[in-house]
């Protein structure tokens, strides 16, 4: 693969990220996945998020849902979106925001992205906690910052 | 138990607020009564804290078309309203906010003055008729600041927007009156701060009619509560009563249970859309629709959201997910642009339906950046008076079917000019709130779908203005009663469950001194 121009390529990013962030799964393969996965990242970019949930995204995505997954690729130019830089990457995208396909697409890594706990966790999220008791005893009540806070001026 | 389909019962359609509460305040009196429920039992152990799961799991998922200029018809088209298809109705997702409505705003008509293109009424029993149902409904719900119970610790969120408020010169701030246990109560264990209130208590630490009067109305030996029964149509006799139930079973099975007393409370569109579909030579426009009322004044709240970065961590998500609101807004003071007033109550979303709902059609790195402070978000939801209109209403409609080849329920709504002054009064509060704390990055969005659907069998005291009457019974079809949110003439600007539970109190008790 050639690495765009710009030092911040989506290709490049992928490849300056540890590799430990990287599980055994198999990378993305095909045109259409590879350009999905840019474009997934492109819609909700979280560097510290490991490229396989971007990856998981396309790919379910191009599985269910064949037609709009090509109408977006296409409409993306192909496989070389992938190696623009990240400036016309999002001018591409903007420019098929009013699609079905494209919204089909960000509902899809939306939901794939916020509902996972790896991803949510990252954010400070904790997610179910019946098992652990509750907040009660985990900090549901521990904000300090409030007291003693001198009020905004304007 | 079971009552013969040939024996001529109570019958009770819907089990929620309304229908859970007058099943239990029945059977107690010892009467028999036959409880039909579209949807399943699904007790708490079977429930998901997950959002899309829980969504899937109990949500009311059988189509409706929404139509009309309001924001459901353009991005939730087949979703106008969020409620639950469950034994329990949506007293499973409720947030359990239990506040009483206003003394005045049982008399919108007369205080606001009649609105150009709003169908105002003032309600056919003032605030002291209720008030002794109020308290009896906070004492069987366990809400928190009444009857001697104690409020919870207050949580982050809650502690923020109380912070902000007093910043921002408000002095009716509180987390009280939530019908959520504080301490053990009723066979019930305290909260634990869990959040995923609005995906059912796993441990009923809230107040639901599953985990209070169903099984205490079963415990009576005296109901029959039938779930996965889906009720189609009402039968008439010659002398203009309700005769029978039509239903389809579990299996899809059309059943008919005679019926000598019935309880509509289905919920507001599903009451309304049985009544439409009843229709009869006595009734050609649906049961009961002799003046036309039926479906329409459809109201639901004015709601927006608002979340915002605060400086320092908040972690919303740890605790009950509305823990307490603002007050001082819901007067009614026209000088601020608008009628009727509004709560400010704070909320916490998980990040799922924070990206759904307040994301809108965004995508790119401004909005990455927001989801990644997560645990810096503090939030907070407007509930507001929506004045009813004719025009807003209930219709069968004419394309869609249901699965049983039944016209689905269309749900029409152009909104009052009022809900956009309002809204944008609280925008302008809302900003003012979270800079009062430095809050930065505030962004809004008005949630597509009606969690609280009201007014379609409106109580009046004159029949050729409204459905029932002042204890819910039909003006005209004398054994017919309607016992749910339907019934509100006004929204008022509070949560409806409280006024729900005391409407069904006060209709039990009327019902059981006056008519059977």
């Amino acid at each position: 693969m050639r690495l765009g121009r710009r030092s911040f390529s989506v290709l490049g990013l992928l490849s300056a990220l540890p590799l430990h962030a990287r599980s055994a799964a198999t990378p993305a393969t095909g045109d259409l996945a590879v350009t999905l996965h840019a474009a997934a990242f492109d819609l909700f970019p979280h560097g510290a998020v490991s490229t396989d949930v971007y990856a998981d995204a396309a790919e379910s995505f191009l599985a269910a849902r064949g037609a709009p997954a090509n109408e977006l690729v296409q409409g993306l130019g192909g496989r070389a979106f992938v190696d623009l830089a990240e400036a016309d990457r999002i001018l591409r995208l903007q420019n098929l925001e009013h699609t079905a396909a494209f919204q089909a697409f960000r509902f899809h890594v939306l939901t794939r992205l916020y509902a996972n706990p790896e991803v949510t966790r990252s954010f400070g999220y904790e997610g179910p906690s019946l098992e652990a008791g509750g907040y009660l005893r985990r900090g549901f009540d521990d904000i300090r910052w409030l007291s003693g806070r001198e009020p905004r001026e304007d | 138990m079971k009552i013969s389909q040939e024996s001529e019962a109570i019958v009770i359609i819907g089990s929620g607020a309304g229908g859970g509460t007058l099943a239990d305040k029945l059977t107690q009196a010892g009467r028999e009564v036959v409880l039909l429920e579209a949807g399943e039992r699904i007790d708490a152990g079977q429930w998901h804290q997950d959002d899309l799961a829980a969504y899937a799991q109990l949500s009311w998922l059988d189509p409706r078309v929404a139509s009309g200029s309001y924001l459901a018809a353009r991005v939730a088209p087949s979703m106008p309203a969020w409620i639950v298809k469950a034994v329990g109705g949506s007293t499973l997702h409720w947030n359990g906010l239990a506040y009483r409505a206003q003394a005045h705003e049982l008399r919108a008509l007369s205080e606001y003055g009649s609105v150009a293109g709003a169908s105002l009424a003032d309600w056919p029993l003032a605030y002291d008729d209720i008030a002794p149902y109020y308290s009896e409904a906070e004492l069987r719900l366990g809400v928190t600041d009444t009857h001697g119970i104690p409020r919870h610790a207050p949580n982050n969120n809650y502690q923020v927007l109380e912070a902000a408020a007093k910043r921002c010169g408000y002095r009716s701030v509180s987390n009280g009156h939530i019908a959520i246990n504080s301490l053990a109560r009723d066979g019930r264990p305290p909260c634990i701060q869990m959040g995923f209130c609005n995906q059912g208590c796993k441990i009923n630490a809230k107040w639901s009619t599953l985990a209070a009067e169903i099984p205490r109305a079963e415990a009576s030996g005296r109901l029959d509560l039938r779930s996965g029964c889906q009720a189609v149509k009402i039968d008439v006799d010659r002398r203009g009563r309700a005769s029978g139930v039509l239903y389809r079973d579990p299996d899809g099975n059309l059943q008919r249970q005679r019926t000598r007393w019935l309880f509509l409370a289905c919920n507001s569109i599903e009451t309304a859309r049985l009544l439409l579909l009843s229709e009869s030579g006595a009734f050609p426009d649906g049961l009961g629709n002799t003046h036309g009322h039926v479906g329409r004044h459809y109201m639901r709240h004015v709601n927006a959201l608002a979340f915002s970065r605060m400086p320092e961590p908040v972690s919303m998500h740890r605790g009950i997910t509305t823990p307490g609101a603002i007050f001082d807004e819901a007067r009614h003071d026209p000088s601020r642009g608008f009628v009727g007033g509004y709560l400010m109550e704070a909320l916490a979303l998980a990040p799922v339906s924070l990206a759904m709902l307040v994301g809108g059609a965004e995508w790119g790195r401004d909005f990455a950046d927001f989801m990644a402070s997560y645990d810096h978000l503090s939030g907070m939801i407007l509930n507001g008076e929506e004045l009813p209109r004719e025009g807003n209403r209930i219709t069968l409609d004419s394309a869609v079917k249901d699965q049983f080849g039944l016209p689905v329920a269309n749900v029409h709504v152009d909104e009052h000019g009022n809900c956009d002054a309002m809204r944008d009064h609280f925008y302008g509060r809302a900003n003012a709130l979270f800079a009062s704390l430095n809050g930065k990055d505030t962004r809004f969005a008005i949630p597509p779908s009606a969690t609280h659907n009201l007014g379609t069998a409106r109580m009046s005291e004159k029949p050729s203005e409204g459905v029932v009457d002042a204890f819910g019974r039909s003006h005209e079809v004398q054994n017919l009663f309607v016992g749910d949110g339907s019934l509100f003439p006004t929204s008022t600007a509070e949560n409806p469950t409280l006024t729900i539970v005391a409407l069904a109190l006060r209709q039990a008790d009327y019902f059981l001194k006056n008519v059977a």
